[in-house]
């Protein structure tokens, strides 16, 4: 039975060096957690601090109602899901799984029925008599998810499970991962600087920098509502283009002016919003590569002159980078448009959300 | 795949033949090695007369097994045997008891002045044992251990420690830490995963630090002979040198009874090989 996990104000220090500052956050029962940033942000510290490898400077971590903050990892009823696999290689496939059910003295047919079951369940019973390194990757790391789920832990803590696997065996793992969720209906706590993983896993996603929360929330809501920069531009594939400027206002028209004298009139739907957000001083104008479209026959009236730098054929999109004044933007557009270097594209701004961050701060000036 | 074949072919070496030199080479080496052996095999066979002949005829027309039925029947061989065995076994055991766990402390745990305990073990190693017998000779007479087997096994196993510490450490440290903590997730402390997953793995090299303890023990003479100072605790080859005659030695039994202490090492040899296989860690975690 799945259960909820709490970190209350969770401090992690080696000597001077603070790796996780002061983290609060919490996963109800049966939610998948994605923790998410790039190397060094303390995400892997934090999964180690809940299987209790790693002992913490502060805080508590609570499982259920249990506070397991000083408890051995054997005693706090969590499974996990190493980076390297750490299948033990002097075991076969079916020790591996068996391995914890054994230590905690399950009976003999009872271990055998529960292994057979995590085995069918990963397509792994053809492999149960091989050895680790008879196994590929793939299937090292499905024995590895065997050896997890077969105790039916509390929760699971998966270590960048699948950096270690080519691109088209992590896509269909991470199916696998989602699917084996849905049916176990597991507490997971999830690691990985792979944004995409971790958009399309998460049932919140919790993006750490600097062993500091930036922001916790849904994916879409990460995506639409980034909190700060770092956020924005670590969500979202190609990452979102910044362009620095000034927001100024203009006979009761608010514009948008960058550096380079590229201007931009913010949508009257908009306005409100950052006329209360009081933009001074230099604001960063982000945008997605998806925030413009080549401009058609209803265009809202702001067209900008692009001169393509580098086209990229994705197949059922093309990605563009482009040059507006200056300035160098990652654009979208849909398969059939391959515009060759040099050539000048119209492009028009067409989105539902507007991101405006304050330069100083980095944080969001509208939501 | 042409190309897979091709690089495949580039890797081979160009020529097969074997290269005449490196054969000449080992086949000397094995000689000069071998032949000290077959000598002494063969002074154990000689009829007494002809013990200090001189010819390259390992084995005697005229073999005959009385040197060895001398040793069996008119000397206390057995028992030394059985005194050498005792040393060795406890030895063995209480030197790779602790060289492993020191080994995997040092591999593992960081603490102050780690690398300095590991330098300074090696230096000891470069100390003639020699030049230890005096001071070792008045530590154990404090301890009341002179004239002891305890005494040598004391002496004996902090002797192959800091060797058999090394080897074992640099094993330890081509374990991935993953291992130990998968198995501390799945249900073990931190000494059952030392136990049940780095032991198991590290076979290879406690074979050679226990065969390492094991020769080590079972050859040594001069700690022995300051140490062990009544006939009834002598090792073998304390034994052997008694057999010593005030005028002349009976190299012919000297000999027989050679040749019957490398049977037990030879045996733990051939028996520990199986373990000495390597490679048994591939495959756990990604490489």
């Amino acid at each position: 039975m799945a259960d909820a996990l709490t970190i209350t104000n969770v401090t992690k220090a080696y000597g001077d060096k603070v790796v996780l500052q002061d983290l609060s956050w919490d996963a109800k029962p049966g939610e998948f957690i994605v923790l998410v940033g790039p190397s060094g942000c303390g995400k892997s510290t934090m999964l180690r601090s809940i299987a209790g490898l790693e002992s913490i400077t502060n805080g508590t971590i609570n499982i259920g109602s249990r506070d397991v903050t000083h408890m051995a990892p054997k005693d706090r009823d969590i499974a996990m899901v190493f980076q390297d696999y750490a299948l033990y290689p002097h075991k076969s496939v079916y020790e591996n799984i068996a391995f914890g059910l054994r230590i905690r003295k399950f009976p003999e047919e009872k271990i055998d029925r529960l292994v057979q079951e995590a085995a069918a369940k990963l397509d792994l019973l053809p492999l149960l008599q091989r050895r680790p390194g008879a196994l590929s990757g793939g299937q090292r790391q499905r024995v590895a998810i065997g050896r997890a789920i077969v105790r039916d832990p509390k929760v699971f803590l998966f270590d960048e499970p699948l950096s270690n696997l080519d691109a088209k065996l992590r896509g269909s793992m991470r199916i696998s991962i989602a699917k084996l969720h849905k049916e176990l209906g597991a507490t997971v706590v999830y690691v990985t600087h792979d944004q995409i993983e971790a958009m399309t896993l998460a049932d919140r996603i919790i993006v750490l920098e600097g062993g500091r929360i930036q922001q916790m929330g849904t994916p879409l809501d990460l995506y639409y509502h980034p909190s700060n920069v770092f956020v924005a531009t670590f969500i979202g594939s190609p990452p979102m283009n910044l362009i620095e400027g000034t927001v100024l206002d203009r006979n009761g028209k608010l514009t948008f002016t960058s550096d380079n004298g590229l201007e931009f009139r913010i949508p009257d739907e908009f306005a409100a919003g950052v006329r209360a957000a009081q933009p001074k001083g230099k604001v960063l104008w982000g945008l997605r590569a998806e925030n413009l479209r080549l401009a058609d026959g209803e265009t809202t009236g702001q067209i900008f002159d692009a001169k393509v730098v580098v086209t990229e054929l994705l197949g059922p999109t093309t990605s563009v980078l482009a040059e507006i004044k200056g300035h160098e933007i990652h654009v979208t557009l849909p398969a059939p448009h391959r515009p060759a270097r040099g050539t000048v594209l119209k492009l028009e701004f067409r989105s539902k959300h507007l991101y405006l961050f304050n330069k100083d701060s980095q944080l969001a000036l509208v939501t | 795949m042409t190309a897979g074949a091709k690089t495949i072919k580039a890797l081979k070496p160009k020529d097969e033949r074997p290269v005449w030199w490196v054969h000449a080479l080992l086949w000397g080496a094995c000689t000069i090695s071998g032949f000290p052996l077959l000598r002494v095999l063969g002074v154990s066979v000689r009829p007494g007369d002809r013990l200090f002949s001189s010819t390259f005829e390992v084995w005697p027309h005229d073999a005959t097994f009385a040197n060895y039925v001398e040793v069996f029947t008119q000397t206390n061989f057995f028992h030394w045997l059985l005194n050498s065995l005792i040393i060795t076994i406890l030895t063995s055991a209480i030197g790779v008891a602790l060289a492993s766990t020191a080994a995997y402390a040092l591999s593992r745990f960081k603490f102050p002045m780690r690398s300095s305990i590991l330098v300074f073990m090696m230096a000891t190693q470069m100390v003639p044992i020699v030049m230890l017998l005096l001071p070792l000779y008045f530590m154990l007479k404090k301890l009341n251990l002179i004239d002891t087997f305890a005494g040598v096994i004391v002496a004996y196993s902090v002797t192959t420690l800091p060797f058999c510490v090394w080897l074992l450490k640099g094993y330890f440290d081509t374990i991935p830490r993953s291992l130990e903590e998968a198995a501390q997730v799945d249900g073990l402390t931190e000494v059952g995963s030392f136990w049940k997953i780095v032991l198991p793995l590290s076979t290879p090299s406690l074979a050679i630090a226990m065969l390492y303890s094991v020769t080590q023990a079972w050859n040594e003479y001069i700690v022995a002979r300051v140490i062990l100072q009544s006939s009834e605790l002598y090792t073998w080859p304390l034994g052997l040198f008694e057999l010593q005659g005030d005028f002349s030695a009976r190299w012919g039994i000297f000999a027989a009874a050679s040749v019957a202490v490398t049977v037990p090492v030879l045996a733990a040899f051939l028996y520990s090989s199986k373990w000495l296989l390597s490679g048994l860690t591939l495959g756990g975690v990604k490489g």
